[in-house]
Formats: C-alpha cells, sequence, structure tokens
C-alpha cells in the first residue's frame, strides 16, 4: 500500500484473538484477580491454557482482556519499564504502573491507535503506614479508576453488582472468601458467557503473598436446569 | 527482508509519550510556532468536530457555545451637547444546542483602547480570536508609537482567519440569526443625526425586538457607545424590561389583548 | 489521477457544460466535495480506523457555588460506561488542584485526566518560576487557552474552575468544551446541567421569585444545603447522576474540605 497515511497500520480495530472478562477484588491484605485460561478467536475457543495474568514483579499483577496481540505489545512495554526502573535501583510500585499506563493507553488513543485491551493493575502499595492493596481499572480510551472491586468485558455488565452485593458494608474480606467469591463469579460467568471458560486461574498479591498466578480446578457448575427449559431436548 | 529488522514501532518509544506532553504541558506556545493539534489519520477538523461535537452527536451538554445578536451603527451629533459616535448594542444569551448555557454573556470584547468587537456565532473562536488580535494591536502600537486604525486591525483579522478557512471555525462581527429583525428596526427608526439618548434606545430597542423574535437571542442588552475620545460601557438591561418600557411609549397594552371581532 | 482531472470527469459526464452552466457547476462542487471526503489515499481500513469513536461518556454532573468568601464544589462520584451501565460508584471527579482552586469536570473521564494532569503541571512549573502559587483568575485563563489550543481535537468535558480569588471572594469559571470562558456567580455541567442550573437560578440567583418573596442571604450553610438539595433532586430525575455526593468546600484563609453524602444508588 502506499500513500499518505495508507502505509502500514498499527493498530487493531479488528482484534482477532481475544480474552473475555477479568474479575478482581480487594480483600483486607490484598487483592485477588480472576481470569480465564481460554483465548478466543471469534467465537471458537482457540487457544486454552494461556494465562492472561503478567506477573510483573512480585509486588504487581497485570491482567486485561481484549486482544492478546496487544497484550504482548503491552507486556513488552512493561517490562521495559520495569528495567528502567531497576536501572536506579527502584521496583516498580503499582500506583506509578498505573499511571504510566493510563498515559500510555490515552496517548494511544489520541492517535486514534488505540491497545485494544482494558487492563487491571493489582498490587500491593507499600507506605510508611504499613502499605495497602491496590486495583485499578485503565479502559483502551485511557479512562483510569481506582477501585474496590471491577470487571471487564461481559461481566461489567453481568457480574458488577453480584459482587458488590457480595462485598460491600461488611467487615473487611479476607482471602478465602474473596476467592470463593471470585469462583461464583465464574460459574455465573460459564452460565452466561459463551467465551467464558472453566478453567480458569486466580492471581493474588497481598501483604505476605508474593504476587503469584494460580490455576484453579475447573468449576463444572450445575446444569440441571437446562432439564426444565421446553426448548430443550 | 521480512523477519530481520524489528521496526521500531512508535509505541515502543516512551521518548514520544513524554514529547507530546511536554509539547503542549510545560512550556507556553511560542506565537508564530504554534499549530493546533489537528484530528490523527488525516481526518477532516470541521466533519470530525461536527460529527463527536455536532447537533447529531451525542454530545448533549456538551456543545459549543453559540451566540446571536449583534449590532452596530455609526450617528452623528444632533445638538451641541450630544457626541455622537458610534453604537454597539447586544444581547448576552449563549446556547449550547437548544439549552441556553449562560444568559450573561459579554459579547462585547475589547480590542484595543478605542476598538470593540462584538461575538456571534462560535462564542470561543470569537473570544480566543480577538485576544490574538488584542494583542497584535497592543504589540503595534508599543511598536509605532501610534493607535493602530480599525481597518488595519480589521484586516489582520481576517488574513489570521483565512489560515483557518474551511476548519469549522465560527466568527461573525456584527451580525447573527437575530440581525434581521434588528435591522428591521434600525433601517425604521435610523436618523444619521440623533441625540445620544436617541442613539442608545435604538440601539437597544433593536436588540429587544430581535431578542422577542429569535429563539437563539435574548437575556440583558449589553451597550457599548464609542465616541470620537473614549469608550464608555452601559450595564445590562433586562430586555423583558426593555419591552414594558417600549410597550408604555406606544400606549399599547402590554398583554395579549384580542380586538372584538 | 489528481482529484481535480476526477471531478471533473465526473462533471462532463453527468452536464454539458455549455447549455446548463449552472448544474455543471452544482455538480462539479458535489464531485469535488466527495473527492475531498475520500480521496484516493484513503483505503479501506483507514476509513474504519478513521469512523472509530475516540470518545466515551462516563456521565455524572457537577456543579459549583461561588459566596462571598468561600466557593462550594460538588458532583456525583457515578461512573457509568456507555450511559447506562453502573461501573463505579466511587469516582472523584473533583480534583483540587492547589489550596484555593478546585477543578472538577463531567464528560469523558480521560480528557478529564489529561486535563487535570496540565494544569497540575502547569501549576508546579509556575510555583518554580515564580515562587508563589498561581491565582484562580491565572489559571482560568489557562484552563481557556488550553481548551481552545485543541480547537480541532476537543477535549469532551464540560469544566468548572472554582476557587477563592486574590481578594478572598469566592470565583466560578465555567467552560464550554473548546473553552469560552465566563465568571459566574454559579454554574453546572455534566448530564443533569438542564436540570441543576434552573434550580440554582430560583435559589441562588433569584431570578425566578416573584416580588417580595424572601430572598435569604448566600451563606455557606445555605450553598451547602441547595448543593445537597440540587443533586439529590437529580439523582432523582437522571440516570447517570447518583450514588454518591462529593462536596469541596473552599474558604478564604483555611485549607479545602471535604464532605460525602450519600444519594440515591439506582
Amino acid at each position: 500500500m502506499d500513500g499518505k497515511y495508507g502505509g502500514y497500520h498499527t493498530n487493531t480495530l479488528n482484534p482477532t484473538c481475544t480474552g473475555t472478562s477479568v474479575i478482581a477484588v480487594v480483600y483486607d491484605e490484598g487483592v485477588a484477580v480472576m481470569s480465564d485460561t481460554v483465548v478466543s478467536y471469534g467465537k471458537s475457543a482457540r487457544y486454552k491454557n494461556v494465562t492472561r495474568q503478567y506477573k510483573v514483579n512480585d509486588r504487581v499483577i497485570v491482567a486485561f482482556s481484549g486482544d492478546h496481540a496487544d497484550f504482548h505489545t503491552l507486556q513488552n512495554i512493561i517490562e521495559r519499564q520495569v528495567s528502567k526502573w531497576a536501572v536506579v535501583g527502584q521496583k516498580l510500585n503499582p500506583s506509578a504502573l498505573y499511571a504510566f499506563l493510563t498515559s500510555l493507553m490515552y496517548q494511544s488513543r489520541c492517535k486514534m491507535n488505540p491497545f485494544w485491551n482494558t487492563l487491571i493493575i493489582a498490587g500491593w502499595e507499600d507506605n510508611e503506614d504499613g502499605g495497602k492493596p491496590f486495583l485499578g481499572h485503565i479502559t483502551q480510551k485511557g479512562v483510569a479508576f481506582e477501585a474496590k472491586h471491577t470487571a471487564t468485558g461481559i461481566a461489567s455488565h453481568l457480574l458488577t453488582q453480584v459482587i458488590e452485593d457480595e462485598t460491600r458494608d461488611k467487615t473487611a474480606l479476607n482471602r478465602a472468601k474473596a476467592e470463593s467469591i471470585l469462583r461464583r463469579a465464574v460459574e455465573l460467568a460459564i452460565y452466561h458467557d459463551c467465551l467464558a471458560d472453566n478453567e480458569f486461574e486466580i492471581g493474588v498479591v497481598g501483604k505476605t503473598e508474593k504476587a503469584s498466578v494460580h490455576t484453579q480446578k475447573p468449576i463444572i457448575g450445575d446444569w440441571s436446569i437446562a432439564e426444565t427449559n421446553c426448548q430443550y431436548e | 527482508m521480512w523477519g530481520l529488522t524489528c521496526r521500531e514501532d512508535e509505541r515502543d518509544t516512551e521518548d514520544a509519550l513524554g514529547e507530546t506532553f511536554d509539547a503542549t504541558a510545560i512550556e507556553a506556545p511560542v506565537s508564530g510556532q504554534f499549530t493546533f493539534p489537528n484530528p490523527p489519520l488525516g481526518l477532516q477538523p470541521k466533519g470530525f468536530v461536527n460529527a463527536h461535537f455536532g447537533p447529531d452527536s451525542s454530545a448533549k451538554s456538551l456543545q459549543f457555545r453559540k451566540g446571536t445578536t449583534t449590532l452596530a451603527f455609526v450617528y452623528e451629533p444632533l445638538t451641541e451637547k450630544d457626541v455622537g459616535g458610534i453604537i454597539v448594542a447586544v444581547d448576552s444569551r449563549a446556547s449550547a444546542g437548544e439549552y441556553i448555557s449562560s444568559k450573561s454573556v459579554m459579547k462585547i470584547l475589547d480590542v484595543s483602547e478605542h476598538m470593540v468587537a462584538t461575538m456571534a456565532g462560535g462564542a470561543a473562536d470569537c473570544q480566543f480570536w480577538c485576544r490574538t488580535v488584542n494583542k497584535y494591536c497592543n504589540l503595534f502600537e508599543l511598536r509605532e508609537r501610534s493607535t493602530i486604525t480599525v481597518s488595519a486591525a480589521s484586516k489582520y483579522f481576517a488574513n489570521v482567519l483565512y489560515g483557518y478557512k474551511g476548519q469549522g471555525l465560527s466568527v461573525v462581527c456584527s451580525v447573527g440569526s437575530g440581525s434581521l429583525n434588528a435591522y428591521g428596526i434600525l433601517d425604521t427608526y435610523y436618523k444619521p443625526k440623533m441625540s445620544d439618548e436617541e442613539a442608545m434606545s435604538l440601539g437597544r430597542r433593536a436588540i429587544m425586538h430581535a431578542t422577542y423574535r429569535d429563539a437563539g437571542s435574548g437575556g440583558v442588552c449589553n451597550l457599548v457607545h464609542i465616541t470620537p475620545t473614549k469608550k464608555i460601557r452601559y450595564p445590562g438591561v433586562d430586555v423583558s424590561k426593555l419591552w414594558y418600557e417600549f410597550a408604555d411609549e406606544i400606549g399599547r397594552d402590554i398583554a395579549y389583548n384580542p380586538r372584538d371581532d | 489521477m489528481s482529484f481535480y482531472q476526477f471531478a471533473l470527469i465526473q462533471m462532463a459526464l453527468k452536464y454539458d457544460a455549455k447549455h446548463d452552466p449552472l448544474g455543471a457547476m452544482r455538480a462539479f462542487k458535489t464531485a469535488f466535495a466527495d473527492v475531498e471526503e475520500n480521496p484516493d489515499w484513503r483505503s479501506r481500513r483507514l476509513i474504519e480506523r478513521q469512523r472509530w469513536n475516540p470518545y466515551s461518556m462516563e456521565g455524572g454532573s457537577t456543579c459549583a457555588v461561588a459566596g462571598d468568601n468561600f466557593v462550594v464544589v460538588a458532583s456525583d462520584t457515578r461512573m457509568t460506561a456507555g450511559e447506562i451501565n453502573v461501573i463505579n460508584r466511587e469516582v472523584d471527579k473533583i480534583h483540587p488542584l492547589s489550596d484555593n482552586i478546585v477543578l472538577t469536570t463531567a464528560g469523558f473521564h480521560g480528557d478529564a485526566l489529561q486535563m487535570r494532569k496540565l494544569l497540575e503541571t502547569h501549576l508546579h512549573k509556575y510555583r518554580f518560576d515564580y515562587r508563589s502559587n498561581m491565582t484562580v483568575d491565572l489559571c482560568a485563563e489557562l484552563l481557556a487557552r488550553n481548551l481552545y489550543y485543541r480547537r480541532f481535537f476537543p477535549y469532551y468535558t464540560g469544566a468548572i474552575l472554582a476557587g477563592i480569588d486574590e481578594h478572598g471572594k469566592g470565583a466560578v469559571f465555567s467552560y464550554d468544551p473548546i473553552g469560552c470562558i465566563e465568571r459566574l456567580p454559579y454554574s453546572a455541567s455534566g448530564a443533569a446541567e438542564p436540570m441543576l442550573v434552573p434550580f440554582l437560578d430560583c435559589q441562588v440567583g433569584h431570578v425566578t421569585l416573584s416580588e417580595g418573596t424572601e430572598r435569604p442571604k448566600l451563606t455557606l450553610e445555605r450553598a451547602t444545603a441547595l448543593v445537597r438539595d440540587a443533586f439529590r433532586g437529580c439523582a432523582e430525575r437522571e440516570i447517570t447522576t447518583g450514588d454518591s455526593i462529593h462536596l469541596v468546600i473552599a474558604e478564604a484563609g483555611k485549607p479545602i474540605r471535604h464532605e460525602r453524602r450519600k444519594l440515591r444508588e439506582d
């Protein structure tokens, strides 16, 4: 191709291989992030056992939904940022990475060349009073906010309220409770989201736990209701 | 050869991130070197802005403010006591779509000591470019040690705006959507020689009638009287009050009064 | 083939310029506009990219009321995606920039964040250069210019800048997306602007009260109470406003105070 703007393209307006929802919850001493491990090509479950969570260092996890190729690019950029910080003997903390990625996403949307990703940054923010959990959400257009719990993709429509009901107005969650909420979320997701999978992993980063991503036992769910569906044969 | 080189993408260099931010954020733009950033991908600014901020866009309360009726006329003094000069009168409504986003806009903008510009069309465009002309006039006076003529200033204004031709700027001086109504009144009552009172009341009358007939105009009527020596600003008068005054004058009842058939 | 040639051919095909010069001119203009809109280097992929909407709307409303020696800034804290789905209930849309300047925005949150960052940088540089804090008037003009610099790729925000000016008086500046600036006693922006402003017109501006009605003086207590009432009303009737109200109160000679109240969450 030739011409003024037609030389090459760098954007992803047609995401090909995509990941669906990511859900994250803050608990008393950390953050738990759930994502399933399938990468879809259109409606087909093209690649299985692909992690969608990127452990930046033992303080930060970045999880994504959206285009898989774009996320690889983002991983490279994040990696470079980590080594930049390492040069001055610093470890990248979650809020710094969050601010950096917000600028990056906003800048590429200003060039109308967006990263087709919604990012969730989970981490433990060290400070003088012992630190606090950090959970940030960035959309492809550079809209960013911090939250106590958040979800991307179809789960933001489907599950945000469910998670909110589980988490709000209660005494602080602990890790086990947070993970059980996420498991419940996976179950609901596989009922309603045709791109979701029952094989999933939960990333955890907290005051005492270093960032780590654990593969979970697949959830089968209860499909007995299908029998009562009149259209079912 | 394919695969052997890895093209350095604009995304890969974080300097690009710094650059765009520095350029607009740290230093104030140098005049003459500054260009307005256009939408990317060679999109036409006018079409782009219209698509996202125009009347058909989803931006309901985020449309640009627009102004409407403004007028000005020259008159000669009738008696010894009067000074004559120019009357500039405007309304004060700024509408964003169908919503009146401000009812107290000052539409007479200072250009220099003895010059004003009135704004109709895009309010932000007028404010910004009048400031630019204002700056030019001030610099001119400092450099040339004489005041700039009105025609020189307006020539400069026209030249600057011509540079942005076709990009959707909307600056109109001394007209607007209510101008037809105002012209009607002006042409009926205008005399080359008038007393100052007469002239001012004519200006207000024209604006008042324009605001009544044009939904895009309203609010208060601001007025400036430019005499050969100075510029006098008069406080705004609510057009609804003006209506009662003028109705009194012609002895007409203000209420709707259907006559018997 | 150049645009001109292309347009000329189009014209020649349709009209005989000799017998119908007006029609020919019209055809030429249409063809030319069409070519300008769709030049030959516009590939299919580029057209698709150009149609991508770089803006999104996060909803919500903000307002500000100025008094003799105070200014009250308020906003709701709801963030919505596509005006329907509530994605967060605790977002701060009010950004205190210094001890006497508060920025508040509604509209596209990405632009709002960028605008805040831009102003913070400018304020920081000003402090560095002049060893004093910027006054709210200066900052207001600065914001107006910066909004206008993006005239052809505008920020999708309704901004309000509020603060205490150098005489200790409350100041509210209201903007349109491209920086038409006006100093007002009170202002609102965002989705519920057409609901907030008439209420404030009545209660603060007293423009719709009949003669002889009591017109109480605007105290800080009255201003905060009015603003709270205004937002309760909006939460009842506007879909993207709700959850909680975030009040920021700046008083002359006092540090900025924050206050949060619950609103409807449905």
